[in-house]
């Protein structure tokens, strides 16, 4: 877009040939798509979800859930290995202490033992390979995406749900509920979010649906409250607000007709921040078993580390790629697609021809 | 005239010959300046005169070399001073920006950046382009310098905020006159101040231009602003110069349609016309529909320190009567409280004191929060605003906007609803083609009738027009105010029109308020007003008014 | 002005008031009986345990815990720790909290600096393709997972070329009977890096006043800095010192890494719409050059969020730096609020919680301070002398 002068040229150009953008939404959502990066972000989502619901569909016809159950699942795979002193061969070889601590007290170096094999690499019955304790990596991936799309939403809509009735409310009626109402946005902001729920999580149980509500209260309401309170506060003084108050009704209508429409679009920007939080969140916590979740990305990650294997940098790379990059590409792609709302609501950043 | 020219020189300054600018956007270009030729020549002031839109900042920013990333010079030369400035390299034109060509941007623009003093941009100019040049002798140039515009020295300590827009735009001549350049361009530098400053503003520059032999190249849409201190004057028009000359003769002869619409704004402007509202006056006694007692407004303002600081009185005691059929015009400098007593009016704000009656409906009585409510849902005042761009809700279509207030006031029937809205747009001058569009899709003046298509479908005695016009072009809010005007004339509304505009209040008011910080110090019959004004500040508001007689200082000497 | 600092502070210490009793009501909320969740041994002889009881209120009714509990707040008592009995909590919380703090205060220091220089070098070339390049590879880094890229840096600088540890705070062999602390010789060079912080924003100041960098504020601070490193160089504690920076470095990198592509897209995002601004085409209609132009009115127009994201940002890190006190094995706050928490020893968890608190409302009052400070808007009254 050009600079300030150059945009009442084009504001005219708008007038002159109406073709430009005949429809509002339409045009937003032209800017939107040609943000490329918002585009993938809205592709990895979109493909996440759909593994997601492939999950249970898998399990139900070709999985075997007693092979590929992402918690009790377990698939021994045998391999023979010959017990030795030191290991030169980590494929046939096995150490004596680990071989009489984990398999037979007994066994002496020169043994052959079958030895289950955990982890596995990736295989044609295990795509991605199973994790230290002979589960498949890609069912508990699938199945985390679940996992991550449940705490993701709960959180975004308790989040958004909250900050945009306190933010509404805040704004229209103002007075000492407004102050009151900031305040305690401003409260949940000085919350030191994740010691919190760790602190919580530690003497109380805590399951996935609240930890997402606690998580979309603690670090999502109160920027979301005070972000939307502002663009709530530039759409109350705009002139027609005024022109729909004369117009009759009562307070109600006016927001839900001109306030809460134009909320919207900020609203989503946060949604998709709080999931990305979320999501983080609930992968730091369950990464170091701080909260109690039976399956998750997180939980993934968490099994590597307690196992040692993440000091084996790529040798065991499918226990931390897949999940690890699970856990980047949905907060990530969450991130972009909020980025390509917030270019949208930006009306400085929103290319010329779209709007005024 | 002719001895003045020969001692200005037949060289023209600044020439540009067949200038040709594009914008790109999205894959699309469109043409914003199409060979455009201006010739300026030195010590004179030349008037860039057009609607918005006509590619005035384009040319301006061309001579600059400060053309927007998506807009590219496709044809065309700019001579200055004998310099072929489309061939220098990017550092000798940066040279020349302050140094040769001075610039005032417009003056609701924020070009000073809020973070430093003016005395910290002045240094940083010099700096830009003087090495050698102590803090001290920069900070007493410019001291210097802001006096000879009228402005206080130790202005040059203060931030931008804490001064008025005049006084910033004062300080920007100043800081240009510091680079002693030969050109001086002005973009709009009084767009957005009210019509005393305006006047102040282009009487200081004209001094300036005279006493220092400068050359001024000045933007402007309002012919009528700039009629008085401009010796020659471009129209534009789409991208072209449609027609040039002397500023007497266009204003006598004006050719092209274009240059005959400003012309005409401009000369109604300074003259308006007084035959008109004698025949509405007589033809129709109103009756009182509205009567204002003794309102007063405070704002409480901030408090300095433990100090508290003395509430402000926006409005201050004032009582008026509205008569149906017949406008009432309330001007006033910016900051006097016209605003808040139409919004105090209309029942948007809450008074502190007084009453607000209504004489035709039953929810007269003083003006307490409660019965506000009650009059906004009667809905019998609609307002008028200022900003074309913010009173319509850009999510909603142009019959969506309209029909609404019989929607939240289940009036009529359904399909009939849309039948009125569609009606309602005829009888305010609109297609109703345009229906369908979004707001976006409308110019500024088809967004105020839009406006005030809503304002009369709720079917209100009253209509407060609070500045309908000042975002305007000359000719649309001419159209603007005669269609209020009609309006009250034929359908029996009471008009309040809130304007800093005296000329405009004339055209189709009976009677004027002036309101002067929040009290009214006079109200008379227009006639009266403009032959007999009492009070200063209606003196001040009169001598604001432009004048069309050429440019009479300049022939002074 | 005074009279908001007041209200401010009252503000502060009702948030204050509110985070205690909210840490307070959810310590009740735990089912069972408190004194067996409070990780004292079950083992323990009744009459012991009776004792402890006693020793720390519990058989008060729940009004007279909470009275006693916020008074010991408002005293600076917190009581005594159970998982690392019988240190006091505030005697930990102030052997650990320096370290998070210098921790967070180096990284975020740098990313931030370095943050804002990559973001207004993106902005001033927006829709380039070096802008869309460095923008992708920012947005990867601002979305990455956080432990993810931590263990990565582990396996790379640590285990595969041996550069530097894997983490922890110092080389026991090194420290065994040392003439000086830990904690001494850690404050002196936090004290160090304040001194040059201090130094380096008084030039900074010079220089933006002067537009040039005055002679006498190179010379001064080339020996300040100069002196400085001289007197390490002669110090006695100069191996000690240099094995906390040498453990140090791999963290602090690795943070640095984690919150510069937040900070740079935020400064780049702020930027792309002050560039198009009146006062950026006035500033050059001024002729003034690019690079003041982008320096002095573009970026520095588009600070203010950045520095709200830079305090934010400060304050979360040191709440949220348990992460990275986990992955590299460092003895600050963090590591010690994740173990007490999970060992449930409540006094030291819950005064932990309210340190992050009066860290997170301290960093708050100092954020609008600087704003008030940087911008004249907030500072001068509005009057004209019109």
């Amino acid at each position: 877009m050009g600079a300030g002068p150059a945009s009442a040229d084009v504001t005219r150009g708008c007038v002159m040939n109406p073709r430009v953008s005949a429809d509002l939404w339409r045009g937003r959502w032209v800017a939107f798509s040609r943000d490329r990066l918002a585009v993938s972000g809205v592709a990895i989502i979109v493909a996440f979800a759909l593994g997601a619901l492939l999950h249970p569909l898998l399990l139900a016809t070709v999985w075997d859930p007693a092979i590929y159950h992402p918690v009790t699942g377990n698939d021994p795979q045998p391999v023979a290995r010959t017990v030795v002193d030191t290991i030169t061969d980590r494929d046939t070889q096995i150490d004596v202490a680990r071989a009489r601590l984990r398999h037979d007290p007994q066994a002496q170096i020169g043994d052959v033992l079958d030895v289950p094999r955990q982890p596995a690499p990736p295989s044609l019955t295990h795509p991605l390979g199973t994790d230290p304790r002979g589960r498949d990596v890609l069912s508990q991936l699938l199945f985390g995406a679940r996992t991550a799309f449940a705490l993701g939403a709960v959180a975004a809509v308790t989040t958004v749900v909250l900050g945009t009735g306190l933010a509404a409310v805040a704004a229209v009626r103002g007075g000492w509920l407004a102050a009151l109402l900031l305040r305690l946005a401003d409260y949940v902001l000085l919350l030191p979010a994740i010691p919190f729920v760790i602190f919580a999580s530690a003497i109380v149980d805590v399951s996935i649906i609240a930890l997402g509500v606690v998580l979309g209260i603690t670090s999502g309401l109160g920027p979301t409250a005070i972000v939307l309170h502002a663009q709530a506060r530039t759409i109350v003084v705009q002139p027609f607000v005024d022109a729909a108050r004369l117009a009759g009704g009562g307070t109600w209508p006016v927001v839900r007709r001109h306030v809460m429409p134009h909320l919207a679009p900020v609203a989503l920007l946060s949604m998709m921040t709080t999931v990305a939080l979320a999501i983080g969140a609930e992968a730091i916590l369950s990464l170091f078993g701080l909260v109690e979740t039976s399956m998750s990305w997180g939980v993934m990650l968490g099994v590597a580390d307690a196992g040692g294997y993440f000091a084996d940098g790529i040798a065991a790379w499918w226990l931390l790629v897949p999940a690890g990059g699970a856990v980047t590409l949905l907060a990530g792609a969450s991130y972009l697609v909020g980025r390509g709302f917030d270019t949208l609501v930006d009306p400085r950043l929103r290319s010329v021809a779209v709007e005024r | 005239m002719t001895a003045m020219a020969t001692d200005r020189g037949t060289v023209p300054l600044l020439a540009v010959r067949g200038l040709a600018v594009d914008y790109v956007a999205d894959g699309g270009v469109r043409r914003a300046l199409d060979g455009v030729d201006l010739d300026v020549m030195p010590g004179t002031t030349v008037a860039l005169v057009g609607t918005s839109g006509s590619g005035k900042t384009t040319l301006l920013h061309a001579v600059l070399g400060l053309l927007a990333a998506d807009a590219r010079r496709v044809a065309g030369s700019i001579d200055f001073a004998g310099e072929e400035l489309t061939a220098l390299d990017a550092e000798t034109r940066r040279q020349q920006r302050w140094t040769r060509v001075g610039t005032v941007l417009q003056a609701s623009a924020n070009a000073f950046n809020p973070l430093l003093t003016l005395s910290q941009h002045a240094l940083e100019t010099v700096a830009a382009h003087r090495a050698r040049r102590s803090r001290r002798a920069v900070r007493a140039d410019y001291a210097e310098q802001c006096r000879a515009v009228g402005l206080p020295a130790d202005v040059i300590d203060r931030y931008p905020h804490q001064l008025s827009g005049g006084m910033r735009q004062r300080a920007a001549i100043a800081l240009a006159l510091l680079g002693e350049p030969q050109l001086l361009i002005a973009d709009e530098p009084t767009s957005g101040v009210d019509v005393v400053i305006q006047h102040h503003l282009l009487s200081t520059l004209a001094h300036i231009q005279r006493d220092m032999g400068l050359t001024v190249l000045l933007a402007a849409h309002d012919l009528a602003a700039v009629a008085a201190i401009a010796d020659e004057v471009a129209v534009l028009g789409d991208g072209r110069v449609v027609e040039r000359g002397a500023m007497a003769d266009v204003l006598q002869a004006p050719e092209h349609p274009a240059t005959q619409a400003l012309v005409a704004a401009a000369r109604s402007a300074a003259t308006p016309p007084r035959q008109r509202h004698d025949t509405v006056a007589a033809s129709r006694p109103g009756r009182s529909v509205l009567e204002v007692v003794s309102v007063t407004r405070r704002f409480a303002r901030p408090r300095q320190g433990w100090r508290a600081v003395p509430p402000l009185h926006a409005v201050d005691d004032v009582s008026l009567t509205l008569e149906s059929g017949a406008c009432l015009a309330v001007v006033g400098e910016s900051g006097g409280g016209k605003t808040t007593l139409g919004r105090l009016i209309a029942g948007l704000e809450v008074a502190d004191a007084g009453s607000v009656r209504h004489l035709e409906a039953r929810g007269d009585g003083d003006a307490s929060r409660g019965r506000m409510r009650r009059h906004r849902r009667l809905g019998s005042v609609q307002m008028v605003f200022q900003d074309p761009f913010g009173a319509l809700d850009p999510r909603q279509r142009v019959i969506d906007a309209v029909v609404e207030p019989l929607h939240v006031r289940r009036s009529g029937e359904l399909q009939d609803r849309q039948a009125r809205a569609h009606a309602m747009l005829v009888r305010v001058g609109l297609n109703p083609s345009l229906a369908d569009r979004w707001p976006h899709q409308l110019s500024g003046g088809q967004r105020q009738r839009v406006a005030i298509a809503r304002a009369l479908i709720a079917d209100p005695a009253v209509v407060v027009a609070d500045e309908p016009t000042s975002m305007l072009d000359a000719p649309a809010s001419l159209e603007i105010i005669d269609l209020l005007g009609a309006l009250a004339r034929d359908h029996g509304l009471a008009v309040l029109l809130i304007t800093h505009d005296l000329a405009l209040a004339r055209r189709i008011c009976d009677r004027i308020a002036v309101l002067d910080a929040g009290r009214i110090v006079e109200l008379a019959p227009a006639d009266q007003l403009f032959s007999a004004p009492r009070h200063p500040a209606t003196r001040t508001l009169l001598a604001a008014l432009p004048t069309l007689g050429g440019r009479p200082s300049a022939h002074a000497d | 002005m005074w009279r908001t600092i007041c209200v401010r502070l009252v503000q502060m210490a009702l948030v204050l008031w509110l985070l205690a009793t909210t840490v307070f009501v959810v310590i009740r909320l735990a089912p069972g009986d408190p004194t067996l969740h409070l990780a004292l041994d079950p083992s323990l002889p009744p009459a012991a345990r009776q004792l402890q009881v006693e020793r720390m209120g519990l058989d008060l009714p729940l009004w007279g815990q909470y009275v006693t509990y916020l008074g010991g707040l408002v005293t600076g008592d917190l009581g005594v720790s159970m998982h690392e009995y019988p240190r006091e909590v505030t005697d930990i919380i102030a052997e650990r909290l320096p370290r998070t703090v210098a921790l967070v205060v180096v990284a975020t220091v740098a990313a931030f600096a370095l943050g804002v220089v990559v973001g207004r070098w993106t902005a001033w070339r927006r829709d380039s393709h070096a802008d869309r390049t460095v923008t992708g590879l920012l947005v990867f880094a601002a979305t990455a997972f956080p432990p993810w890229v931590a263990y990565l840096m582990i396996w790379v600088f640590a285990y595969e070329l041996g550069w530097l540890p894997s983490g922890r705070f110092l080389t026991p062999e090194v420290w065994r009977d040392a003439p000086v602390t830990v904690s001494s010789v850690f404050l002196a060079l936090g004290a160090t890096a304040a001194l040059v912080a201090v130094g380096a924003v008084v030039a900074a100041l010079a220089r933006a006043r002067e537009l040039a960098t005055p002679r006498a504020v190179v010379v001064i601070s080339v020996t300040l800095v100069a002196g400085v490193l001289g007197v390490w160089a002669m110090h006695p504690a100069r191996h000690f010192a240099a094995d906390l920076l040498w453990h140090a470095m791999l963290p602090t990198v690795t943070l640095t890494l984690l919150t510069l592509g937040p900070a740079a897209l935020l400064m780049r995002s702020a930027m792309v719409t002050t560039t198009n601004t009146d006062t950026v085409l006035y500033a050059r209609a001024r002729g003034l050059g690019e690079r003041l132009v982008r320096n002095r009115h573009a970026a520095r127009l588009a600070l203010p969020p950045v520095i709200a994201a830079f305090a934010l940002n400060l304050a979360g890190v040191v709440t949220g730096s348990l992460v990275f006190e986990r992955v590299f094995s460092w003895p600050g706050l963090g590591t010690t609020f994740v173990d007490a928490a999970v060992a449930g020893d409540a006094p030291l968890a819950s005064g932990i919680i309210v340190t992050y608190g009066v860290v997170l409302v301290g960093m708050h009052l100092l954020l609008e301070g600087a704003q008030w400070a940087l911008d004249p808007r907030l500072r001068t009254s509005r009057v004209a002398a019109s």
